[in-house]
Formats: structure tokens, sequence, C-alpha cells
């Protein structure tokens, strides 16, 4: 093994590589899918309900809509803006503040509030929303009531949101794409333009060429797996560690994307084996998503021991010690492949070598 | 034209299209998964908060009190059966009342609920919630303001369209997408292994080319998005106008994936203008899933009046009269589309 060819050969897989559409493809699908779930997650998947608001005076109401968690609030300029907010669904509901509420409200003129409320908003959402507001007019005339509401929570802890949820899924795509689908989609390309036989006239070896195409895999992963926790808001407090972490996943992605390209014939090939092997490989992630799922299933699944340390650590504050049984494994795992693969090159050249 | 050849041609495209492991198992697959996707979907939008009440004097003024405003009330025998009910998640929350709860309110005196809620009850909703109770009548007096309510839209309270029904367009769409990449790839094969060249020394002539692959492509988006549509209920309502729309769909796909074999040379450049095809035609189905996400251009892309008018016809009941516009705009993107992508790639064989 040398170390100058094997960084030729890497420097020649980032010039050809890059321009690839399996790069291309797991540099943005990843991306892509944060985008769609922050989007879609972040909003239409929200249970709480949204509240346009106008006010056309100067009413303390508006900031205590604002310091209040009772909907996502947003304020507009006019009227008109709330009405085509409201009738565009951008908004559940939209409360039209009149420029004298506050001085008819501290006169006990009972003041008119209107709401208008986007006739596909649902029937609980109108009821928080209305009797937030209700709540907020008490407080602001300081009418007490004559209801204390006294609240208990049994849980031991909060469910995490679906978008935390998503994480896991988002970072294992986000490897496995980078990590494995770029130096397989490589080789095979080698493979059917037969540019890996002419590997044998040269001095670089089949172990050094497949090294170099892993790393490009496990540059590509880190790379992408570290861009989405940093636009996941995710980094913890251990981003050294993590950082590690997800180089190793992204090494246990890279050694299976070879593997996958040596024993892939073609592209179409190649995809479909991605698209069999694809949930079992993102299943310890699906199996995350769905809390009342038995979590021990995941367990099973080698692309558990890739996430399961990164949860730990971004999720549950987990040092290098919490991880470090799941962190053997993937070493583990990784090394069982490196040795398959420097096995299967050493056959690889042998055939290669008599063919020629 | 020799329709004999077409024929010909037609039936070998098939058997190519469905030979190609890829594309054979993406097209089998996303049928079942969007079907399967669809029916996992909840059929229904709960928009009724389920609170489990423990009251020892069987009060009955909450029930009264919100009556039709998506908020009901189920009576449990103990506080106990109450906490673990809300513990496994069977309800939003639990209430619990005092003994005298009933005689203080009817007294005017200052009483107290129990407020009992879970993890499932998501953290954004909690203070709302709370809220609901003490700014509903009970923890103060509502007579301060008058709320005026004003309906924008149809008031679907009671009607709302399920989640999965807003999807089902998107659905046919990406089943319509997922066939241009699958002819895409077949007309780049034959320019990559010229057999279209082979063909043009048989008494097929260019057009009677286009015209079999444009049947092809039409054939399998169509009657793969019918049948999504069929499977998933789609077709229950104005089953004519929903085929005519996707028919339009198809040609629109059809006249894109002569688009993207013309400037495609392999497979992997085909999945690359496809995929970005996809990402674009895809987006107008955003405005549908979640209103108010999306700008007005997405009207710019025709596959917005392709989901439109299917969401109109299932999931509103339009008829004809009221998707006009969509069936022009679709008319003339599908045909235009098929005119220069047939045009388009024409010239490309005949450059090769």
């Amino acid at each position: 093994m040398n170390p100058r060819r094997v960084w030729t050969l890497f420097r020649k897989e980032m010039r050809t590589g890059s321009s690839n559409f399996f790069f291309i493809f797991a540099l943005v699908i990843p991306l892509a899918l944060t985008l769609v779930v922050s989007l879609a997650f972040g909003t239409l998947f929200s249970e709480q309900a949204r509240l346009g608001v106008v006010d056309q005076g100067e009413s303390q109401l508006i900031d205590a809509i604002a310091a209040f968690d009772f909907a996502a609030d947003r304020t507009y300029e006019s009227e008109a803006a709330l009405r085509g907010a409201v009738a565009d669904g951008l908004v559940d509901m939209g409360l039209v503040i009149p420029a004298d509420f506050d001085a008819a409200l501290d006169a006990s003129a009972s003041p008119e509030l209107r709401l208008l409320v986007w006739g596909e908003s649902r029937a609980s959402d109108r009821a928080l929303v209305v009797a937030g507001i209700n709540r907020l007019i008490a407080d602001q005339t300081g009418d007490a009531g004559q209801l204390t509401v006294n609240t208990v929570n049994l849980s031991d802890g909060d469910e995490l949101p679906v978008e935390e949820r998503m994480l896991p899924l988002l970072v294992l795509m986000a490897v496995i794409l980078g990590g494995s689908l770029v130096p397989a989609g490589s080789l095979v390309d080698d493979k059917t333009k037969h540019t890996l036989r002419a590997v044998v006239t040269t001095p670089a070896t089949f172990a050094e060429t497949f090294l170099a195409k892993g790393l490009l895999g496990v540059a590509l992963a880190w790379f992408i797996g570290v861009l989405i926790l940093i636009l996941n808001n995710a980094f913890g407090a251990q981003p050294l560690l993590l950082v590690g972490v997800i180089g190793l996943s992204a090494a246990f992605s890279a050694a299976f994307g070879v593997i996958l390209g040596i024993f892939v014939k073609d592209t179409n090939a190649l995809f479909a084996t991605m698209k069999l092997i694809g949930i079992l490989l993102y299943a310890p992630a699906l199996i995350y998503l769905f809390p009342d799922l038995p979590q021990a299933i995941a367990q099973v699944f080698p692309t558990y021991y890739v996430i399961a340390p990164i949860v730990a650590i971004t999720q549950e504050g987990a040092t290098f010690a919490d991880v470090l049984p799941d962190l053997a494994v993937l070493v583990t795992f990784i090394a069982a492949m490196v040795a398959g693969i420097a096995y299967l090159s050493g056959q690889i050249e042998r055939r290669e070598l008599i063919r020629a | 034209m020799n329709w004999q050849v077409i024929k010909t041609l037609i039936i070998k495209d098939v058997t190519l299209y469905f030979r190609d492991r890829f594309f054979a198992i993406i097209t089998v697959l996303s049928l079942v998964a969007y079907a399967g996707i669809y029916f996992a979907m909840p059929s229904s939008v709960d928009e009724t908060l389920n609170f489990a009440l423990f009251s020892p004097d069987g009060e009955t003024t909450l029930d009264m009190t919100f009556q039709g405003q998506g908020v009901a009330f189920e009576s449990l025998e103990a506080e106990e059966a109450l906490i673990n009910a809300v513990e496994a998640g069977d309800y939003t929350a639990g209430v619990v009342l005092p003994a005298d709860f009933s005689a203080n309110m009817a007294a005017g005196a200052p009483t107290e609920l129990t407020l009992y809620y879970a993890a499932n009850l998501p953290a954004e909703l909690r203070e709302a919630v709370e809220a609901l109770f003490s700014g509903s009548g009970f923890g103060a007096s509502t007579g301060a303001v008058i709320i005026n309510q004003e309906v924008i839209g149809v008031d679907r309270v009671g009607q709302q369209i399920p989640l999965r029904d807003r999807a089902l367009p998107m659905f046919a769409v990406l089943i319509l997408i997922i066939e241009t990449l699958g002819l895409a790839s077949l007309i780049a094969e034959e320019r990559e292994t010229r057999t279209v060249r082979a063909l043009m020394v048989t008494p097929m002539n260019i057009s009677g080319l286009f015209v079999s692959k444009g049947i092809v492509g039409v054939s399998l988006a169509f009657s793969q998005a019918a049948l999504l549509m069929l499977v998933t209920g789609g077709l229950s309502q104005n089953p004519l106008l929903v085929l005519l729309i996707l028919l339009l769909g198809s040609l629109l796909v059809t006249g894109l994936a002569f688009l993207i074999a013309s400037f495609a040379r392999d497979m992997m450049s085909v999945m690359g203008w496809g995929v970005a095809a996809l990402l674009i035609l895809v987006v107008p189905s955003f405005t549908f899933l979640a209103p108010g996400l999306s700008s007005d251009w997405v009207q710019l892309v025709p596959s917005y009046y392709l989901i439109d008018a299917v969401d109109q016809i299932v999931n509103l009941g339009a008829g004809a009269a009221d998707i006009t516009i969509n069936l022009l705009v679709l008319l003339v993107t599908g045909v235009g589309t098929l005119v220069l992508g047939g045009y388009v790639l024409r010239e490309k064989l005949y450059e090769s």
C-alpha cells in the first residue's frame, strides 16, 4: 500500500467523481430532505393553531398574544393582508384589533374584536384560539375569574417533536447516500467502462484503488453528515465527539459502498439493490420515528450502531463512555468489512492479471 | 406511417421497459408504495380534543359550554382510572373536578380544577389547553369583549378533507413523472446503443418512431396513474374528467421525456435531468398539502393545473365548468411540450 498512489487516485476520484450524478445525488437529496422536513414538520404537522393579528391601534393585547403560547402568531400590516392570509390558509384565524380597543376595554364599554376564520380550520383550533383570547383579555382587565386551573404533567419526560425524531433518518440518509453510493457508483462506472481492468497495467493495486474510492465516500459522508447536524441545530454539547462518531459512521458506510460496488454488475443493478436493501439500512431510523414500537428491534440492524451514538450525543447529551459499547460494535463491523475488501481486492487482482 | 411496424415497436418498447430491472422494480414498487401510503394515512381529520372527566358531583356544565366546539368529555368513574387513561394516551388530557365544583360555580365562589396531561400532548398545546378552561367562561368573564367570527371560504368544520386525499393528486403526479424517467431512459439507451439509427434503415420513418414512443409513454404513464386513482377511490367522482386530466398530464410528461432524452446521454444523465424535472413538478403539490406555504409563482409550473384539477374534482366535487382553465392550460402545455420534445429529439437524432 503506497500512500502517495492512494493520494493520487483519491485526487482523480475527486476530479471525476464530483461531476458524477451519484455525487450530486448524495449531496442534494439530504439537503432537500432537510428543507422539506423543516418546512413540513415545522408547520404542516404542528398541532398549534396559527393566528394572524392586525393591530389598528397600539393595543397591549398584541404583546400578550406574542408572549402567551396558545397559538403560533404572526402580525400583519393591514386587514386586507390578514384577510388574504386567512383566505389562503396561511393562518387558521385572523384577529382584527380596532384602534380604540384598549380605551374601550378600560371604560368597560365591551369593545368588539373581529376574528376571521379560515373555513378549513379545525373546530378545536377555533375553540382554543377564542379561549386563549378571552384569557388574555381577562388578564388585561385584571379579572382573575372564579376558576383556578392546576396542571399536572404525568410523563417522566416530554416526547420528542416529529422533526427531532426525523433527525436520525436524515443523518443516516446523508451518511449512507454519500458514503455508500459514491464509491459504489464509481466502482460500477469503472467496471462498465472497463477502466478498472486497466489498473493492472499500472503500479497501483486494486486495494489502493478501492481505498481511494472509499476515502472519497468517507469525506463526502462526513461532510454532509456534519452539515445536516449544523442545519438542524443539533450539534449537542460534545461537537468533537460527534464529529468523530460521524467519521466512523462515514467509514462504515464507505466500506459497505465499496463491497456493494465490487459485487454489483451495473448502474441499474446498483439502483435496484439500493432500493431493495434501503429499507434494511434505514430501518433503525424508521423504528426511532415511531416511539410506540419496541425500540430494541433496531439493535438487530447494523446501521443501528451508526445512528445510536449520534442520537445519544445529540439528543441525550451522552459522553464518550456512554456510547463506547455501540462504537465498539461499529468499529468491529468496519474492521470486518475492510478485511473483506482486502481479501476481495486480492482475488479480483489475481483474476484480472490472469485475464490480462 | 406503417402501423404494423409501430405496433411491433410498441411491443418491443414495453418488453424492454419491463426487462430493465431498475424501472420495472420502481414502477411496481411506487404503485404499491403510493397506494400503501394512501391507505396507511388517516381517512378522517380528528378535529376534536377528547378529555377524560372525573367529576364526583356529576357536573355537566363543561359539556354544555363546549358543545359543537370540537371539545368532548368522557366521564370516568375514578381519578385513578383517569390518570391511567391519560398516561396510556387515550385522551388529550384529563380534567378532575372537586366535589363542590358545581355548587361553587353556581354560587360564584372561587373553585379549581386539575388538568392531567401526558407526553402525548404536544408541548405547544399545553398553554392552549390550559387557556381553554381558564378562558372559556369559567376562569374569567367573557363578557368584557364581543368576539365576532367571520368564516372565510367554505366552512369545513365536521367535513375536513383528510391529508391522504390532499396528497392523492401529488401521488398521481409522482407516478406520471416516474414514467417520464422510464421512457427517457428507454430513448436514451436507444441513442446510446445506436439502435435508433438501425431502425431508420427499416420501413419505419421518424414520425412512426415518435408515434410509437409517444403511445408507449402516454399509455404507461396514464394507465398507472389511472390505476392508482381507481384503487384509492379517486375515480368515484367525475371519473371521465379525472381520466381526461390524467391523459393530458401524460402528454405533458411524455413530451418532457422526449426533452430529457434529447439532452441525456445515458441513464445517469436521465436520472440527473429527471430528478430536476421531478422536483420542479412536485413543488405545486405543497400548495395543497400545506396551504399558504408556497407562493403564486407555482402557478407557472404546469403540474399545478393537474394537481389543482384533480384536487378540485376529487376533494371538492368540481365539474368540467369549474376547471376549464386547468383543462386549457394542460392541453396547451401537454401538446406543446410533446411537439417541442419531439422536435428537439428529432433534431438530436439527425445530428447523431
